[in-house]
């Protein structure tokens, strides 16, 4: 996990990715203020989730595509390291590193708390909702990245997937009550929707989870499947 | 020690390996030849457990591949044949990171990794980025990371691929020094680095072991055939009339020197007596003898020999 966040800051697009999530925060919680002249940090969040959303695809997309182009997924694969300890260290590399962006939004919260009393538990929900939704995307980059030899590919995966299950809710009209309810169950945003009004609900709580594991679990499967090809 | 039995490995409908057997000791070091598509790679990652076989079973000092794959694992280094670095690292960096990945812990990482770069001689380079070394040094980086964490078994695909000659010998070198406590297998296709850092040879071919010794004694698997070479100075079709009349002579070849001096590579039955019977030919029909010496197989002859006699 650390070799994974060590070399991750040495590329640029590690830099280049905090600048441009941070300076887009920033310009959402400025407008938002002087708009809406309000101390709510629910849009500022909601933002944060569609930025993630999308670059969650380009921050996830060497995780195993470079191992897979370059070889070295040989010797990680033969190390006395099982495929889910490789996967789960890397999935924690860039969890790390989106919660240490997460983290450096905390100024704009504390900045409201200094100048007005806004409703901390809305907040707290809301970055609660977004550290699940941001923990979901990443395994998906995580999934797609692994079967592949190439970044652009995994990332275009990626994105395309998140997409879907970010809209999927929107066919729960069109289609039949019963697969409508799947739609709606298995759509991110129905579920982060309850954090940012302030809901903590344990089902979506278990959804997030239940989701991130069974997706890192498919990854392992995927990294496993040299054995049975 | 490396044990390896009755492996097969399936990729679909394609049999890759067909029944390998082998077992390597300690302070052995092993050949392992064969043509392009032949099994080794195959093989040496079945014995570094990358992937399974399809049955069979391998021991890694002592630990089942498929039973114990980490404690096997952690018996091996391995070097794969495309030699993988993550080239954003410097050499210090990756050594570091492969002996905590191999399990080293604590001080002792920093203490191997000081060993490892003095061993493989990477004191000059140790802080470079392995994006800047020469192909050289990326090998050695590469065998560095396989000896690291001080393993028992020693599996090399290729080590001195595409080298120049003062780095292969360089190389071997390397491989000869770290070996002495281990079991080395090495694929290679240059067969004089067989004979001169292997104790033992296994020739592989269309995913079979079709020969296993010592590289000396592997040209005793020829024994009932010598070699012989004739340089003659005699009519050439006269020449080829007779030597066809010869039954123990098993196949020739006739090539011109200079003007009526010819040269003749012949192979014939062990013990027919054929220099004796050809010298009192060439004294009957009055041509020149000037030459005449037995030819022993080398390795390149037995590889040649029996990868040709399994293609045909």
């Amino acid at each position: 996990m650390v070799k994974e966040l060590k070399s991750y800051f040495l590329t640029p697009i590690a830099h280049v990715i905090s600048a441009f999530f941070l300076f887009f925060m920033a310009l959402i919680f400025t407008l938002l203020i002087f708009n809406e002249k309000t101390a709510d940090m629910r849009g500022v969040v909601t933002t944060a989730v569609v930025t993630i959303l999308l670059i969650a695809p380009v921050i996830t997309m060497r995780l195993f595509a470079e191992e897979n182009k370059t070889g070295t997924i040989e010797l990680l694969l033969t190390s006395p390291v099982s495929d889910w300890e490789v996967v789960f260290g890397k999935y924690l590399a860039i969890m790390t590193f989106f919660l240490s962006l997460v983290v450096l939004t905390f100024q704009f919260p504390l900045i409201l708390l200094y100048y007005s009393s806004p409703d901390v538990s809305l907040i707290m929900s809301s970055y609660l909702g977004l550290i699940l939704v941001g923990g979901a995307f990443i395994a998906v980059g995580t999934l797609t990245s692994s079967f592949s030899k190439n970044q652009i590919i995994s990332a275009i995966s990626s994105f395309s997937i998140l997409l879907i299950l970010w809209f999927i809710d929107e066919t729960a009209q069109i289609l039949p009550p019963s697969y409508s309810a799947i739609s709606e169950y298995i759509s991110i945003y129905s579920h982060f929707d309850n954090f940012i009004i302030g809901k903590i609900d344990t089902s979506d709580i278990i959804f997030f989870f239940s989701f991130i594991f069974f997706v890192l679990f498919l990854t392992t499967r995927i990294v496993e499947s040299r054995k049975w090809r | 020690m490396i044990e390896a039995k009755d492996l097969f490995k399936n990729f679909g409908k394609y049999e890759v390996l067909k029944n390998i057997s082998f077992k390597l000791n300690v302070g052995e070091i092993c050949g392992f030849l064969g043509p392009n598509g032949a099994g080794k790679t195959t093989t040496m990652r079945i014995l570094t457990s990358y992937f399974p076989p399809t049955s069979g079973f391998v021991h890694i000092a002592g630990f089942d591949i498929l039973k114990e794959p980490h404690r096997a694992r952690s018996k091996i280094g391995y070097l794969p044949e495309n030699v993988p670095l993550y080239n954003d690292m410097t050499v210090n960096q990756y050594l570091t990171y492969m002996a905590k990945l191999k399990g080293i812990k604590g001080k002792n990482v920093k203490t191997k990794v000081e060993m490892v770069i003095g061993s493989c001689q990477l004191d000059d380079v140790q802080s470079k980025l392995i994006s800047h070394l020469s192909k050289g040094f990326r090998q050695r980086v590469g065998l560095a990371q396989a000896l690291v964490h001080e393993p028992e078994v020693l599996i090399l695909d290729e080590p001195t691929i595409g080298l120049d000659p003062n780095q292969i010998k360089k190389t071997r070198e390397l491989i000869k020094n770290n070996a002495w406590s281990k079991t080395v297998l090495l694929s290679t296709h240059i067969l004089p680095e067989v004979n001169q850092i292997c104790d033992y040879v296994i020739i592989i071919d269309k995913g079979k072991i079709i020969a296993s010794d010592k590289p000396g004694n592997l040209g005793k698997k020829f024994e009932n055939y010598e070699g012989l070479y004739l340089k003659i100075k005699a009519p050439k079709n006269d020449l080829e009339n007779i030597l066809k009349t010869i039954d123990e002579i098993k196949e020739f070849k006739i090539s011109k020197v200079d003007e009526n001096i010819l040269e003749v590579e012949l192979e014939a039955k062990l013990g027919s007596g054929l220099q004796e019977k050809i010298s009192s030919i060439i004294v009957n029909k009055g041509w020149g003898l000037l030459e005449m010496r037995p030819v022993t197989a080398d390795l390149e002859d037995v590889f040649h020999r029996l990868t040709m006699e399994e293609s045909l």
